[in-house]
């Protein structure tokens, strides 16, 4: 089933385009990789399908479960199921991440239809999302990302995403400056949400996440536009002759 | 000119000192001071941000005494605490409404009219000594005709457990009024108090208040002290508060300026002992044409001891919000620490802050800082949280009461903070983020 469709599409940033006419088909139950090298628009990307209105879509398509994208406002895409762990999460201090997830499961699940948690249930569900991506007590209680290490930022957006169970998933370098024990923490988080109805896209730069997340498909987005479509073998070459060989290509 | 300014508040008054002006004579002297000083205007350095003039262009009469029956406070959203209270209804006082049966031989809690026949001793040791009298015209006016005020004394070494909640209403009732209170607090050696003051408009005249406090806190003693601040629209409040702070003291001070036209906080702590702390934090909330203005001064005379300061001020419309604040350390306040900190959130481009942190430091081993801060609203942080599902406005209310609520964190009282927490909370709700608060006080 395609869950995710986007059809040429064009994005500007202060009038200057990044997003060159964009094609890209993700169906439900798949993983997608999405590389590339620095300034290529990756971030861009995540950045309009989660809704960032900096970002000015000039032209193109974006269909989610058959519906107008680009018409949603970026909570009615959260509430619809469109998760983005952020490369840069941002501090918010004063707001504690319990009740940040205290308003968000709220809102999620009224959109949803689904009833309201009574308090036990939703510390039970914070549980066993902490348990999952082996977040501490400590951590949970304090201020969104104030003061967190990098590490603990990244373990902080799969929380989140644990929490919100969302349909796709899109991970914006969620593996750069984490050590590899952190590394496996996260994709197993990121593993466990896996199902036959959701997708996700993960965008990295470094093969050995995908070693942890086994990529369906692997695209190399190069200046606004994927240039390249392979399988995780791909992935593999990128790793041992990086990009080079696919912009000469494109000459 | 000057003088028809003076003038409209003499003829109120029509020079009959009241019981408190007749303490040593005081009104006497303060009158005279203040027949002979002009009130300030902008180019006074300590006004220079906020404009008087409105307050003299309307003829104001004395705001009268009525009573209201107890059941007006079941209407009223109060702390979940033990309480006594004493409530005054234009600067006079309600026995009606005040609640003082509870109090026990640690305190005494009583109008401080009555209380200059019954503890004449004590009035006469502490009533005016902070020299606040002739501070400026305000405090001589109070000084010579306010009619009443609180009387709180805690003996030595007693804690009071019972939340102190003075309640100073006023209502001109149609009538453009002028009200005042006076107040006299004592904490003495080794003791324990926290005293919340609700300064509330229930009118849609408008009124002047003009509140003067003397604070003396002995040595050894600990003092919470919140203020709490809902005036209507067109409300003038100006208060004006000395604090004496002795040896190992600690004084916890929170000022929440909610609502009203014009506010203006003139603080002036001295710390004149050996190892005190004071924290002393505002939060003004301000939106329409509000006006509210802090002027703190923190005086270190003394060594070893330690001042932090928070305001924080979160500005919509056209409102405006001031902050001076100076920190003065003396030459013998060797190792003080001193940290001030001024944080204002801009909601419109028309809304203004004015900001003015300073240092004035003679002695040579201190650690003092101060910053300040004037910004708009995180948009990053919006879309952070709205990328998780929350609503634009419920995203920003979130923020705003996060910014907002850092000032009363500190708050030991559990039950007054989480009174003022949901005040701040219902303040900031609302289509204009900063809503209509005429009865944000009432349930
Ligand atoms: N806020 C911004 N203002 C101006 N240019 C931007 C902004 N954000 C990104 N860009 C530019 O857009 C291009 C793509 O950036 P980005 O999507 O972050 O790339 P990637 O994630 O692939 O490294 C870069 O040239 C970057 O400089
Ligand atoms: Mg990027």
């Amino acid at each position: 089933m395609e869950l995710l469709k986007i059809e040429n599409l064009h994005a500007n940033i202060n009038s200057k385009e990044i997003l060159k006419g964009l094609n890209l088909t993700v169906n439900a139950g798949e993983v997608h990789a999405i590389m590339g090298p620095n300034g290529s628009g990756k971030s861009t990307l995540a950045s309009v399908l989660a809704g960032r209105e900096t970002f000015e879509v000039t032209d193109g398509k974006v269909s989610y479960q058959g519906k107008d994208l680009l018409e949603m406002s970026p909570e009615v895409r959260a509430r619809e199921g469109i998760f983005l762990a952020f490369q840069y999460p941002v501090e918010i201090p004063g707001v504690s991440i319990t009740n940040f997830m205290k308003a968000a499961v709220g809102e999620v699940r009224k959109h949803r239809g689904l009833p309201e948690l009574k308090p036990a249930e939703f510390l039970k569900l914070m549980k066993e999302k902490k348990k999952l991506v082996e977040m501490t007590d400590n951590l949970a209680g304090r201020s969104v990302n104030e003061g967190f290490s990098g590490g603990e930022k990244k373990r902080n957006e799969v929380f989140q995403m644990a929490m919100l169970e969302p349909t796709l998933k899109i991970l914006d370098e969620t593996d750069s400056g984490l050590d590899i024990d952190a590394l496996r923490i996260v994709a197993s988080g990121v593993n466990a949400l896996k199902s036959a109805d959701t997708a996700a896209i993960v965008i990295t730069h470094y093969q050995r996440l995908l070693d942890y997340i086994i990529p369906d498909v692997v695209h190399v987005l190069y200046n606004g536009k994927i240039v390249k479509t392979g399988g995780k073998e791909l992935a593999l070459e990128l790793e041992e002759k990086g990009y080079d060989w696919i912009i000469n290509d494109l000459k | 000119m000057n003088d028809i300014k003076k003038d409209n508040f003499l003829s109120i008054y029509k020079s009959e000192f009241s019981s408190i002006g007749k303490i040593n004579d005081n009104g006497q002297k303060a009158l005279a001071f203040y027949k002979q000083t002009p009130f300030p205007t902008t180019k006074t350095e300590a006004w220079k941000d906020t404009d008087l003039t409105e307050i003299f262009t309307e003829k104001l009469s004395d705001a009268p005494f009525f009573d209201l029956d107890e059941s007006f406070f079941q209407n009223f959203e109060m702390p979940k605490a033990e309480m006594l209270r004493l409530v005054f209804v234009n600067g006079h006082f309600s026995n009606a409404l005040s609640d003082t049966n509870e109090a026990c031989d640690s305190l005494v809690i009583k109008d401080l009219d009555s209380a200059i026949g019954s503890n004449e001793s004590e009035i006469n040791q502490y009533f005016g000594k902070t020299n606040i009298n002739e501070q400026n015209n305000f405090t001589a006016l109070n000084t010579a005709f306010a009619k009443n005020g609180s009387f709180i004394s805690v003996k030595k070494n007693k804690e009071i457990n019972k939340l102190i909640h003075l309640i100073y209403l006023t209502d001109g009732r149609k009538n453009s009024a002028f009200s005042q209170i006076r107040n006299l607090i004592v904490i003495g050696e080794n003791s324990k108090a926290s005293i919340l003051e609700s300064y509330v408009s229930l009118s849609n005249s408008r009124i002047v208040s003009n509140a003067v406090s003397e604070i003396f806190m002995k040595s050894g003693s600990n003092l919470e002290f919140y203020r709490y601040q809902v005036e209507n629209e067109n409300d003038y409040l100006i208060t004006n508060t000395r604090i004496e702070q002795g040896a190992n003291s600690h004084l916890q001070q929170y000022i929440f300026s909610m609502s009203g036209k014009l506010i203006r906080n003139d603080v002036q702590v001295n710390i004149n002992g050996e190892g005190s702390t004071n924290q002393t934090n505002g939060l003004s909330l301000a939106d329409k044409t509000q006006h509210f203005d802090n002027s703190i001064q923190l005086i270190h005379s003394k060594p070893n001891c330690e001042s932090k300061q928070l305001f924080k001020s979160l500005i919509d419309n056209e409102a405006t919000c001031v902050f001076n604040g100076k920190v003065y350390v003396a030459q013998d306040a060797q190792k003080t620490n001193a940290m001030q900190s001024n944080k204002n959130i801009l909601l419109t481009e028309t809304a203004t802050a004015h900001s003015k942190p300073q240092l004035e430091i003679y002695a040579d081993d201190v650690s003092c800082s101060h910053g300040s801060t004037t910004g708009q609203i995180d948009n990053e942080a919006l879309f952070y949280m709205q990328a998780r599902g929350l609503g634009k406005q419920q995203a920003r209310a979130l923020l705003l009461f996060a910014f907002a609520t850092e000032v009363a964190d500190s708050i030991k009282n559990k039950a007054v903070k989480e009174w003022i927490e949901n005040l701040i909370d219902k303040r900031l709700r609302g289509r204009n983020i900063i809503r209509e608060c005429k009865h944000v006080f009432f349930k």
